[in-house]
């Protein structure tokens, strides 16, 4: 990873030293073209001995009236004098290329100090560049910008000048306990100092603590960790992710302070780091507080596989024959990268008591009593059937708990919601298309209803008064009414299946309201109704109606046929339907 | 003169146009846990005093000490957050201090029924007119789990780990055996319309008003009274013209028996029966007159001339003579 990661630094800065002479000779052109036609005038024309008309004369008085008939003679001196210093700054970035400042020990004093240091030297540069440029306008006030100027540090940049500015980028030690490292962290980041913390993360430290202790555990992380700053740039990757260096890049060349945690491993198996990221251990997340005022614009963990789900899957074939879809959680990468073989227990057969781990995760506390999950991993070709331990245990939910919360500050659990918005964006075209096809087959079911009861007159008679004779129409009239902007129905459920409440014996105690604000409110007579069937997953739905104390909520059927868990949700609905 | 338009002036400026709605009765967010009834009664309350269009200045809110007694907190009127057992007292004083007050007393089964029962007995029989309400989820629940008088025989609490040894209080039946009771309800939190006519009913009533409140705590006493009216067994509706309107809506709750709230032997013989929670008015007298009227008929009440003669003839008392 270090390679790679001086191959960015080395990549990414190219055009740094560029675009930096670029911007100190668009101060300094004026000035040296002007130099230039001075030097061309006087080789081409040598001072004439004519005392009537003195060429050197001339070309001085044209240039009191262009520059110098702005300046004084002390402005003018330090004009010369700024130009000066620049000149050698320059002649320095031709000679090395600017680079980003790395450093490797994490005493807080002296990364304060270097860092000093080197902002201290681009600052000085900018300061002589605004000098000349301010000169050079006649805009130089110095009972205004002497003073100002002479107290000038990297704090009085522009956003534009401070993107010119190699970074400083300090690699936090992470082999020491990672409390540590957060501390550090935070006292480095509140400091104001646009710094960059590296932390290149070999391996996921886990408490070794037993029973009660365990699940009150402090379990440091440091990407989400660095969340709470808010003001600073946060990248948490693997390698894995696309475009992985320009996230890099980008992280190190936002004006803002950054904190990268990137996952480097132990050896060389690209399969650990795959393993990191698909089993939510070490997900992808990219805060950028440039982006909005609220997290979920700043937040982006698109870059994880699948999601808007909980667990990545993968299938594996059973130790009896069969086939079964395996989560990656945290038990895997134990067992897989950490290597953590004294965790887990061997089991013949999951028996009634064994549930996989991904549905005991989801169960409430109260139903996991007495049932001790399994998982499965292969090796050597082989499927064996393994029970993990407590600690393994406790820490899935840890990351299940942090992987929920990303998504749901990243508004990535609204797969619903999403769908609704991405229904919405179909073109008129394609909608009026869909009601054009429905509205075919709905004639042609009718045609051929009426054909079969013609056929049968008698038939027909019964028929037309009862329950047969009905054209499906179901989605066909909110089509209708909605061709242009709102979504047609999907065709999973109709009117009927939508959830209601019994609005009247609504005794108002939050539970459902607290559960999704967004399917639930409250009507001007404070009871509930339901404001937005679609503004949540059916689970949302399906749980306020288990916690209603009046027992009142009616979930309906699922809106989002592609929600996770579906099956489990559907039979829990039923009791209150 | 400011010209306004007349719109404006009639929705910010004329009185009469003035309408109270729920957010003008809207204290602080309430603490209680989700799921609690309490949520539920607080909401009650707050349509009973805006369908009444009581002004929040002329309500004042006396509590005991409990969870249900962070009432005043949440109820945007005037407040006193009193002591444990003790909020019959302060709403007696307050009553009589400012008769023009609309009282409202929230208690909890332990503060009074418990601690707080020499009071409440006297308290019916002085008839103060005010409303007193007392939410019953037959648990202690702000010191988390300790058996109160109505808590049911054989229930585990941290105080009777073994199980509570005695039966519970019977507080309709002490009630309705104290001299002087004038009104007597009991209603559910989860029957939110019958719970609204419940307290209409009694925000009318002149003299002491008494309502019990049946709920359960969804962290300590979940099973209370059916799992929270689940169970429709335990229920029945007492209906009567005289009584409290029943909603279509409610009879899955419940049974329904014809009951004449004047007739108080019934109801004594209904509430110590115990076989069914009766929910409505149990008792009603409304000719009773209230303790403020009694002592203004017995009191005399002297013009200021009179006052002030009465005075003088205290002050000439006390000078010395010569």
């Amino acid at each position: 990873m270090k390679q790679r990661l001086e191959k960015i630094f080395a990549q990414g800065f190219q055009d740094l030293q560029q675009q930096l002479l670029q911007r100190i000779a668009a101060s300094l052109e004026p000035v040296e073209a002007w130099l230039r036609s001075e030097q061309e005038a006087e080789r081409q024309h040598p001072p004439a001995p004519d005392p009537y008309l003195d060429e050197r004369i001339l070309r001085g008085l044209l240039r009191e009236i262009n520059i110098r008939s702005k300046l004084s003679h002390a402005e003018w001196e330090r004009l010369e004098e700024v130009r000066a210093r620049i000149d050698t700054v320059r002649a320095q970035i031709q000679d090395q290329a600017p680079a980003p400042l790395l450093l490797d020990q994490n005493d807080p004093a002296q990364i304060q100090q270097a860092f000093e240091t080197h902002y201290g030297y681009y600052a000085e540069l900018f300061r002589d560049l605004r000098i000349l440029d301010l000169s050079l306008a006649g805009e130089y006030l110095p009972e205004l910008h002497d003073s100002a100027l002479s107290a000038f540090s990297w704090k009085e940049l522009t956003d534009r000048e401070m993107a010119l500015i190699p970074p400083l980028v300090v690699f936090l030690a992470t082999e020491r306990p990672l409390v540590e490292t957060t501390a550090l962290a935070l006292k480095l980041l509140t400091t104001g100092l646009p710094l960059k913390l590296l932390a290149l993360q070999q391996n996921i430290q886990t408490p070794r603590e037993t029973g009660r202790a365990l699940a009150h555990r402090f379990h440091p992380d440091l990407g989400f960790f660095g969340l709470s700053l808010r003001s600073a740039y946060v990248l948490q990757a693997t390698e894995d992710i696309e475009s992985f260096d320009q996230e890099v890049m980008a992280a190190l060349r936002s004006p803002r302070p950054a904190l990268l945690s990137l996952w480097d491993g132990t050896g060389d198996d690209p399969r650990q780091s795959q393993l990191a990221l698909a089993s939510r251990v070490f997900p992808y997340l990219r805060y950028d507080p440039e982006l909005g005022l609220d997290c979920t614009s700043c937040l982006e963990i698109g870059k994880n596989p699948h999601p808007e789900t909980a667990w990545v899957s993968e299938i594996l074939p059973l130790p009896g024959g069969g086939e079964e879809e395996r989560p990656l959680t945290f038990a895997e990468f134990a067992w897989h990268v950490l290597d953590q073989k004294e965790e887990f227990a061997p089991l013949n057969e999951p028996g009634p008591e064994n549930p996989s781990l991904a549905d005991y995760l989801e169960m409430e506390t109260d139903e996991r009593h007495h049932l001790r999950p399994y998982i499965l991993v292969s090796e050597a070709g082989e499927t064996r059937v393994l029970l993990p331990s407590n600690n393994i245990l406790y820490q899935c939910q840890d990351r299940m708990r942090l992987w929920r919360s990303l998504q749901s500050l990243a508004g990535a659990d609204q797969p619903s919601e999403d769908a609704a918005v991405a229904a919405r964006e179909d073109s008129p075209q394609e909608i009026a298309g869909r009601i054009a096809a429905e509205r075919e087959q709905a004639v042609a079911q009718a045609l051929q209803t009426l054909s079969r009861k013609l056929l049968g007159l008698e038939e027909m008679e019964l028929a037309l008064g009862g329950e047969d004779f009905k054209l499906d129409l179901r989605g066909l009239d909110e089509a209708l009414s909605s061709s242009g902007t709102a979504p047609p129905a999907t065709g999973a459920a109709g009117p009927s299946d939508l959830p209601w409440i019994e609005t009247k014996l609504c005794t108002a105690c939050d539970e459902c309201t607290n559960i999704n604000k967004r399917i639930f409110v409250y009507d001007k007579e404070k009871q509930a109704v339901i404001k937005n069937p679609r503004g949540g997953p059916f689970r949302d739905i399906v749980k306020a109606a288990e916690k209603c104390s009046a027992a009142i909520i009616h979930p309906g059927k699922p809106l989002d046929p592609k929600e996770k868990d579906l099956a489990k949700w559907i039979k829990r609905a039923e009791k209150y339907q | 003169m400011d010209q306004l338009p007349i719109d404006e002036f009639l929705t910010d400026l004329c009185p009469f146009e003035k309408q109270l709605d729920l957010d003008d009765y809207l204290g602080e967010a309430p603490r209680w846990c989700q799921g609690c009834g309490d949520l539920g009664i607080l909401t009650a309350v707050q349509k009973l005093l805006r369908d009444n269009q009581a002004e929040p200045t002329e309500v004042v809110c006396v509590s005991g000490i409990g969870c249900s007694s962070r009432f005043p907190y949440y109820l945007k009127a005037f407040g006193f957050h009193g002591i444990h057992g003790r909020a019959l007292p302060i709403s007696t004083g307050v009553a009589l201090a400012n008769p023009k007050l609309k009282v409202l007393t929230v208690m909890g089964d332990g503060d009074c029924f418990s601690i707080g029962a020499g009071h409440w007995v006297h308290a019916i029989r002085y008839n103060v007119n005010l409303l007193a309400m007392v939410l019953d989820n037959e648990i202690y629940g702000l010191t988390r789990e300790q058996t109160s008088p109505t808590t049911p025989l054989g229930t585990r609490t941290r105080t009777t780990p073994k199980g509570a040894f005695l039966p519970p209080l019977n507080p309709l039946q002490l009630m309705l055996g104290v001299s002087n009771l004038s009104f007597l309800a009991q209603t559910a939190t989860w029957l939110p319309q019958h719970l609204l006519a419940t307290l209409q009913q009694a925000y009318r009533h002149q003299g002491l008003a008494f309502v019990r409140i049946l709920q359960h705590c969804p962290v300590f006493s979940p099973q209370a009274f059916g799992e929270g009216g689940k169970d429709a067994e335990l229920m029945e509706f007492l209906y009567h013209v005289q009584g409290i309107a029943i909603d279509p809506a409610l009879e899955r709750f419940g049974g329904r028996r014809e009951h004449d709230p004047a007739d108080l032997a019934t109801a004594q013989r209904l509430a110590s029966e115990r076989e069914r929670e009766p929910l409505g008015l149990l008792y009603q007298n409304p000719d009773l007159p209230s303790y403020e009227t009694i002592r203004h008929a017995a009191l005399a009440h002297p013009s200021p001339a009179e006052k002030l003669t009465l005075l003088n003839r205290r002050l000439d008392r006390l000078a010395p003579e010569g």
